[in-house]
């Protein structure tokens, strides 16, 4: 049984509003004028202040991973300052044990006019590590950066990849007892995230450091966390295993939330020949819907309008993450469904059966173009978007917690002994 | 096992311990602020003799041919020099150190460490560019020839006492002003009036007597008349008004530092 690291015990934190701003005698003289002349001061009537934190309890214990997910807003980064201590709880405990490092926004502690070398020397030292420390880790720092020609040189001629990468390399040599991370690998080129990602991993398995991950990236959260907490404005909703948290929150959020600041905007672009009218999601039983649970069929209806007519039309239904990567793309010539011609009014569906999505939030992207994709008729990014739930009548033995990917696609494992 | 949540009682030497725990950040820090003042300027640190020889050229031309000061034998503008070096110490460390917690929000809004490291740090940042200027203050004293007795080994101590008053000073006014930005604007204005406050450019028997002891609880005035006893004219410090600055330093470097600990754990909220 391994030790808890990191206990909250009802702790609260509140804002004062008006502490806020008190930067200036400005926010106070109204206050002050109201009191004098004995008029009722709209100002003061509001609470006192607005908590952004509520009877929070919750440990981790060493080695663990912690995901806390949540809108924003919902009190995430507040609960990585009580830990990182440099903020102090209205009331309530706060218990820690260990060296604590934040993996803060990259580059925060550096200075422009340093070079490379000085700033993992500066940086390092911020993060609490000894000169010594920096010094036996310092080629091991600059090789994970990949910075080895450019760490003699200011910083501020860095580029904003080299920039983060110097910043996380730093960081994961602290080696911690507990390490905070605030969404902060959303830098970085896509190899340099996936580097930083297996090194998280790494440190995972050796089972000493306790991660705290706050993110916004549900795949993130569920590759990385066991175990994840549900925060809503400023109280607990769902603590437990990560796949059973993330299906309630889906379900909690409504996709606008989920989807809030999706990659790829919605954007229309087409000739016009033909207008895509309106895409909408059913159930197989026709039914209206946009929450679907794991393996159940989903359907895909757009409508559109042909001014003129229109031979070989190919329509294109693509099924995206978030992030915009594409993981089907069902069209009329690779299903083999080709049409002569359209003209007028028209209607096209798109069959997924036992779709093999795992559950999280998707964007449908709509295209009508010519059969060799010359002619773009109508392209609709991001048309509509939907949100896969856990199914609730899962298959005996299944382990959310040990499920990851993208898709879940039918396979067997098989055993012998030698 | 480290908690929070209760207030603890201030306890000074806890405070000293952790601080000095985190010596090598202090010691990164000021070395990043010395660097970064003078990365990409061209005369680098030499801006820090340049800053008190400028001033005391002028003030030479003004208060020794203009307005003609007695300065007891000694040339006025190693008289001038002698104090401008520390004040300028002085004042570019309460400059530097006050608004060093709002530069570095973005720091204390995430990491836990001492945050008085911030106004240390700059103080010993200006300290380094104090020790530069000194050197050609050792270069005047031999070109002006001034006889130098063992009294100038208190030159250390005096030294000490300015550090600590200042680092007070630093203490106090660097925590207000995460609150009340407004003193951002007092700064150079205040440190103008308390300059002439201060015996820099006048010798200290020019005060009339009778405001003598209002004066001397000014504690850079104690500091400032001892530098110049015990190195232009080889005797020993003023004791009462070294004394003064001596206590007066020792007790509201405690009362800052008491209350900067105190205020520390807000700074994060409101910055």
């Amino acid at each position: 049984m391994s030790k808890t690291v990191v206990r909250f015990e009802n702790v609260s934190k509140k804002y004062a509003l008006d502490h806020i701003g008190f930067r200036g005698m400005r926010n106070y003289l109204p206050k002050i004028l109201c009191r004098i002349i004995g008029a009722p001061n709209q100002l003061s009537n509001q609470d006192d202040g607005f908590y952004a934190l509520k009877n929070i309890n919750f440990e981790v214990k060493q080695g663990e991973a912690l995901g806390i997910v949540g809108p924003n807003g919902a009190g995430k980064s507040t609960i990585l300052k009580l830990l990182a201590h440099t903020i102090e709880p209205a009331s309530g405990k706060i218990i820690t044990e260990g060296k604590i490092s934040a993996l803060i926004e990259l580059g925060t502690g550096f200075h422009p006019e340093l070079t490379g070398r000085e700033n993992i020397y500066l940086y390092g030292s911020i993060m609490g590590l000894k000169r010594k420390e920096i010094y036996k880790k310092f080629d091991s720092i600059v090789a994970f950066a990949e910075l080895e020609k450019f760490i003699d040189t200011p910083i501020k001629h860095y580029s904003s990849g080299m920039y983060a990468r110097l910043g996380f390399a730093v960081a994961i040599h602290v080696e911690p007892d507990i390490l905070l991370i605030d969404e902060v690998l959303a830098v970085g080129d896509m190899n340099f995230r996936k580097k930083c990602y297996e090194r998280l991993h790494e440190i995972l398995s050796r089972e000493r450091t306790t991660i705290i991950f706050v993110s916004h990236d549900i795949y993130r959260v569920q590759a990385l966390c066991k175990k994840t907490l549900f925060l809503d404005k400023g109280c607990i909703r769902k603590i437990g295993p990560t796949p059973e948290v993330i299906s309630y929150y889906y379900n909690e959020m409504n996709k606008a939330m989920i989807l809030k600041e999706p990659k790829l905007q919605e954007k229309r672009w087409g000739t016009g020949e033909v207008r895509i009218t309106d895409v909408h999601l059913s159930d197989s039983a026709g039914k209206s819907t946009d929450t679907f649970e794991t393996g159940s069929n989903v359907v895909i209806t757009m409508n559109y309008y042909a001014a003129k007519k229109i031979n070989n039309p190919d329509f294109r239904f693509i099924i995206q993450t978030s992030d915009g990567i594409v993981i089907i793309c069902a069209s009329s010539s690779n299903t083999g469904s080709v049409v002569d011609f359209i003209e007028g009014k028209g209607v096209t569906k798109c069959l997924f059966e036992s779709i093999p999505l795992l559950q999280n939030a998707y964007m449908i992207t709509v295209c009508i173009s010519s059969l060799d994709g010359q002619i773009d008729y109508d392209t609709w990014i991001n048309a509509v978007q939907f949100i896969v739930t856990l199914s609730h009548n899962k298959q005996k033995d299944y382990l959310p917690a040990n499920d990851a990917g993208l898709i879940r696609y039918p396979a067997k494992i098989i055993y012998s002994c030698m | 096992m480290s908690s929070s949540g209760n207030a603890d009682e201030f306890n000074m030497l806890k405070h000293f311990k952790r601080l000095l725990s985190y010596h090598e950040l202090l010691i990164n820090i000021t070395l990043r602020d010395v660097k970064a003042r003078y990365k990409q300027s061209l005369l680098g640190t030499a801006w820090a003799v340049i800053h008190p020889l400028s001033l005391m050229l002028i003030f030479t031309v003004v208060f020794s041919k203009f307005l003609k000061v007695q300065t007891y034998g000694v040339p006025y503008p190693i008289f001038a020099y002698c104090s401008l070096l520390p004040w300028s110490f002085f004042a570019s460390s309460l400059t530097f150190a006050i608004p060093s917690l709002i530069n570095n929000s973005n720091l204390i809004t995430k990491i836990y460490f001492p945050r008085e490291i911030f106004p240390i740090a700059a103080v010993m940042a200006c300290f380094l560019d104090f020790l530069v200027a000194g050197i050609l203050f050792v270069f005047m004293m031999f070109y002006y020839h001034i006889n130098i007795s063992w009294h100038i080994l208190l030159v250390p101590f005096i030294i000490f006492i300015q550090i600590l008053f200042t680092i007070g000073v630093a203490f106090f006014a660097s925590a207000v002003i995460v609150f009340l930005r407004d003193i951002r604007y007092i700064v150079p204005l205040g440190l103008q009036l308390w300059m002439f406050l201060t015996p820099v450019v006048y010798p200290t028997n020019i005060v009339p007597a009778r405001y003598l002891s209002l004066y001397m609880l000014n504690p850079m005035a104690g500091i400032i008349d001892s530098y110049r006893r015990v190195i232009l004219y080889g005797e020993s410090p003023n004791i009462t008004y070294l004394g003064i600055a001596f206590l007066i330093s020792v007790f509201s470097f405690y009362l800052a530092y008491c209350f900067f600990k105190k205020v520390e754990m807000k700074f994060a909220d409101v910055i």
